[in-house]
């Protein structure tokens, strides 16, 4: 857990300098925090071309927003990823309207746990923390977990895709995201 | 903290701000439609300090977690991509917050009596409740921060005023984040030649922007330099603004601190 603050501090100083305009802190940042900002926009989009875009208008805005982060908001990597997940999947639904979307997407709900394996000596028990808390939702918590991060669909989506009700769905990724939190120890505010 | 915060906060949380709170975990996600989430930003300018800051706490923790999620999915980009990111970046004008007119101040000598006078006397002016609001899309994926910035704050208030032109203005505004958002709502295009101009008061009145006829109908307008301010009001001017105002207002609000 002492990573995650001594990273999230690492980063802020690092936002600071890219307030004043300092590129040398902007690849940091992006050296830093790439490969998981990537993943996520890969794995919601799947498309690598659609990846790329997304990403680099991701750090685009990073660089010009910079000084407005907030930190009395989380820490800059939730910022980053909050900033990249709208807009991936802002781009998942225009990408994917109405009939294209199973034929370019499939319907299939789980991905590996890994997409491509890289990993820092620092990152790795997080990676072992994540995977091992993964593993303690049920199935039906983690396919509603999943469908809404990673495939963009609204909790309504998921209630169709699944055959079940509204408020089942509701409660599953509820659960699923408590548990989640519980288990890999975060609170933004303590 | 709350994790489970429709149930833990059951006494501060009212019945009606308990479906809300159910709907942090899917907006957090980003698992909502756009319509879905206007209204749900619509909702958390309505509802009680307690339930927005809940919410909005409830969000950033999920949000953590998405974040140290990451850590399962990693998936280093092309080194084509850093490239043309680092070179764009040349390309990128710096940013800026929204900016204030600060020459407003300057000539407005001659006519700070007569505003001192009208604003002494319309503190009882008009704050119509917040009823009928319109559904409006809160922020772009832009600006969400922000507007989340002021939502969260401690002392955030909002009011609402009658446009004597038709239709209300909302402003919620935050005086320790210096910022506030405006809304307007049924309010018809300033006549051609003139701009709606938007001023605070902290003394002799300070312009935060001027609202043409396309600005109206969009995004709540993000605007800043509220510390300290005591009043808000709206007149129109020519076009391009003034640097005190010239007529007087068509809406007028005080805002409590």
């Amino acid at each position: 857990m002492s990573d995650r603050v001594s990273e999230a501090a690492y980063f802020r100083v690092l936002l600071r300098r890219i307030a004043n305009s300092d590129q040398a802190a902007f690849a940091e940042l992006f050296d830093a925090t790439s490969p998981r900002l990537h993943g996520m926009v890969l794995r919601v989009l799947r498309n690598p071309g659609y990846s790329e875009e997304t990403t680099q208008e991701v750090y685009l805005q990073i660089w010009r927003d910079a000084a407005r982060y907030d930190a009395d908001r989380g820490s800059p990597l939730a910022w980053m990823m909050t900033l990249a997940h709208r807009r991936a999947v802002d781009r998942v639904r225009s990408e994917q309207s109405g009939a294209n979307r199973e034929a370019l997407y499939g319907s299939s709900t789980y991905a590996p746990a890994h997409d491509q394996v890289y990993e820092s000596v620092l990152q790795k028990s997080e990676t072992d923390a994540v995977v091992f808390c993964l593993g303690s939702l049920t199935n039906t918590q983690h396919e509603s977990v999943q469908l809404a991060y990673y495939q963009g669909l609204t909790y309504q989506q998921v209630a169709d895709r699944l055959g079940v009700g509204l408020p089942t769905v509701k409660s599953r990724i509820r659960e699923g995201l408590i548990k989640l939190k519980r288990c890999l120890g975060v609170s933004s505010y303590e | 903290m709350n994790d489970d915060s429709d149930r833990s906060a059951g006494g501060t949380v009212n019945f009606a701000d308990r479906g809300l709170m159910s709907l942090a975990y899917p907006y957090a996600l980003d698992a909502v439609s756009a319509l879905e989430r206007s209204e749900i930003d619509t909702r958390l300018l309505t509802a009680n300090t307690e339930t927005r800051q809940l919410f909005l706490r409830t969000v950033h923790d999920l949000r953590e977690t998405m974040a140290v999620l990451a850590a399962a999915t990693m998936s280093t980009p092309p080194p084509e991509l850093r490239s043309r990111i680092l070179d764009a970046l040349d390309c990128l004008q710096e940013p800026q917050l929204a900016t204030i007119d600060t020459a407003a101040a300057a000539s407005a000598r001659t006519r700070q009596l007569r505003w001192r006078r009208y604003a002494a006397a319309a503190v009882a002016a008009i704050l119509v409740g917040l009823g009928g609001i319109v559904v409006t899309q809160l922020a772009s994926t832009s600006s969400d921060a922000d507007a989340e910035q002021i939502l969260v704050a401690p002392d955030t208030k909002t009011v609402t005023t009658a446009v004597s032109a038709g239709g209300t203005a909302t402003l919620t505004y935050s005086l320790q984040k210096d910022a506030a958002l405006v809304r307007f709502d049924g309010v018809p295009p300033p006549a051609s030649g003139t701009v709606y101009q938007m001023w605070i008061f902290k003394g002799p009145p300070q312009s935060i922007g001027t609202v043409t006829a396309a600005d109206l109908g969009s995004d709540p307008r993000m605007v800043s330099g509220m510390r300290g301010a005591t009043s808000f009001a709206i007149t129109v001017e020519p076009s391009g603004g003034s640097a005190a105002p010239t007529s007087n207002p068509i809406a007028f609000a005080p805002l409590p601190a």
